[in-house]
């Protein structure tokens, strides 16, 4: 019978197209032979996440759906030791403190981007995305550069740029002038008052969902996430229009789009009758509406099977309809790996909770314990030798 | 199944020259053997053929256990070339196959062997999936363990594979 190093190398590199990550850089370290088959396999890696904090610098390396690994670099502040925890897979992660180290003077990204470049530097690695939190775009492009990283395109997400107490015109004004590529808003509690919610940054909320995503063609690529459940605060149609218009007016009149992924069918239908405009039927389930709010602005509704979406067009020229205008909120027409990872930003991607580093609550019991034993025991002692004195 | 059994019978032999008859419709699952059947003519004649199609390179207790999957999945849909870009999951083998997959690890390799040979897409990929599966949170030295791998880098080699990869050690 034969073993695996008996099986011929396409045969083997059959079988390393079914590993995991963390699968292929261990198997990869068992044997020269070994080494040759995992790097003849080509590796997609579609999105590489890093971000840095104070004494911490998080990489968050995406193969696909749920096969990821996470490391998270920390560096004492007292003693200057970096302290590397692991988790991988999907929900259940393991969180391990595995290295001490006492590192040359250097700083947290420049020890992240050695990593990075140990498990991704390989002609067989294809990358796709880095996501950073708003770190220097040429500071980021050059650690890239010396570790041999090549990215097909670094996205930046902004730091906080407007508090809960800002309006959407002062949030918008604010974006269009310090917006990375990515930015999150989360409305609070009041309509047309949102914050800022940073990718990375969960703040007040648990699950955060993406509601709405709105589109800005042409605008740096740039992808606006509202968590801001439209019609809580009276009219929806009324605050779709309005964001739009707003969108428009800070925009410097660039097409955009809204798309409500969360909102039901008959919500959805519900809105869509009370646009001003004659309905065009595309097919049984798709219809349209065009609404023109000023003679050059159009607001085209869209109403089909992947949801419920507005576009928003300046000028004379209608652009082509498109069959979806959801973007990542299609399970059907999104990348798959893209759907899951918007879809899953609650917890473990945005600020997973980090349970594993607290003492488990049974251990604080016990110390509890143990010292009431102890205190029970020295005023046994006390008391027999104060008994015994007498 | 029973739509297999009533339909033509085609007879392969085995490397140990074991003569073993299967259904027309099932061995479709096999593109060596299939694509044989066309070259040579052979599916033109509705009897079986005479002389039988030798199977070089595997042995009859795996070949028959090789008929014996793709009699259960000779009507699954047809296994398209883009499934190949699309991302790979070890988790989705099902409980039919499971069970089949429960065989000592020489019986593993020579079913992925055979189904290379052959060409049966499906088999070949959830017996790598298997494989897979089988080193899936496994250490370096564990996997060695596991397979039987001699470990062949030098102690240098050792030492900075050791500082490069301190980060996924247990």
């Amino acid at each position: 019978m034969r073993g695996w190093s008996d099986l011929p190398t396409e045969v083997r590199q059959k079988c390393v197209k079914n590993m995991s990550l963390m699968s292929r850089i261990c198997l990869r370290n068992c044997s020269r032979k070994d080494r040759r088959t995992v790097d003849a396999v080509s590796l997609k890696v579609p999105r590489v996440k890093m971000s840095v904090e104070s004494q911490q610098c998080t990489l968050e390396i995406y193969r696909g759906i749920d096969d990821f690994i996470k490391l998270q670099v920390c560096q004492d502040n007292k003693n200057g030791k970096i302290t590397i925890h692991r988790s991988q897979g999907g929900e259940k992660v393991k969180v391990k403190i595995l290295t001490h180290q006492n590192p040359e003077p250097s700083n947290l990204e420049n020890v992240s981007f050695t990593l990075l470049k140990s498990i991704l530097s390989r002609k067989n690695v294809k990358l796709n995305i880095l996501e950073t939190q708003g770190e220097s775009h040429d500071k980021i492009i050059k650690l890239c550069s010396e570790n041999q990283l090549k990215f097909l395109k670094i996205v930046r997400n902004t730091g906080q740029i407007a508090t809960s107490d800002m309006s959407i015109y002062d949030v918008l004004e604010k974006f269009k002038n310090e917006a990375g590529d990515r930015t999150f808003l989360e409305n609070p509690a009041e309509s047309y008052k949102y914050h800022v919610q940073l990718d990375g940054d969960v703040g007040p909320i648990d699950k955060p969902t993406v509601i709405t995503e709105i589109q800005f063609e042409n605008f740096k690529d740039t992808t606006l996430f509202f968590n801001h459940k439209f019609g809580e605060h009276g009219n929806m149609l009324q605050e779709i229009l309005g964001v739009l218009h707003a969108l428009c007016h800070f925009y410097d009149r660039k097409p955009c789009s809204v798309c409500l992924p969360k909102i039901s069918r008959e919500k959805a239908s519900e809105v869509f009758q009370k646009v001003p405009g004659e309905v065009e039927i595309i097919d049984e389930s798709t219809s349209v509406k065009r609404y023109y709010p000023m003679h050059d602005l159009l607001f085209r509704f869209n109403i089909a099977p992947c949801g419920f979406w507005v576009e928003a067009m300046i000028g004379t020229q209608e652009t082509a309809r498109r069959p979806c205008g959801m973007g990542i909120a299609c399970k059907q027409h999104t990348d798959p790996f893209h759907y899951w990872y918007y879809h899953s930003l609650p917890g473990r991607i945005l600020k997973p909770k980090e349970k594993e580093d607290a003492p488990p609550k049974a251990l604080l019991g016990n110390k509890w314990v143990i010292l009431l034993s102890v205190l029970v025991a020295i005023i046994a002692l006390l008391v027999g030798w104060f008994i015994t004195r007498k | 199944m029973t739509d297999a059994k009533n339909e033509r019978q085609i007879k392969i032999s085995s490397s140990d020259n074991e003569i073993i008859l299967v259904p027309r419709n099932v061995i479709r699952l096999s593109t060596t053997i299939n694509t044989l059947l066309q070259d040579l003519g052979l599916d033109d004649d509705e009897a079986t053929n005479a002389e039988p199609i030798p199977v070089q390179n595997v042995a009859a207790p795996i070949l028959r256990k090789v008929i014996s999957w793709c009699q259960y999945h000779y009507q699954d849909p047809v296994p398209t070339d883009d499934s190949d870009s699309r991302e790979k999951r070890t988790d989705d083998i099902s409980s039919w196959d499971t069970e089949f997959l429960k065989v000592d690890q020489g019986t593993l390799f020579e079913l992925i062997l055979a189904a290379n040979y052959l060409d049966i897409k499906g088999l070949l990929d959830v017996t790598c999936k298997a494989v897979a599966n089988m080193i899936k949170g496994k250490s370096p030295e564990e996997i060695r363990r596991t397979f039987n791998i001699k470990n062949d880098f030098t102690p240098e080699e050792e030492e900075q594979i050791r500082k490069e990869n301190a980060w996924c050690e247990d």
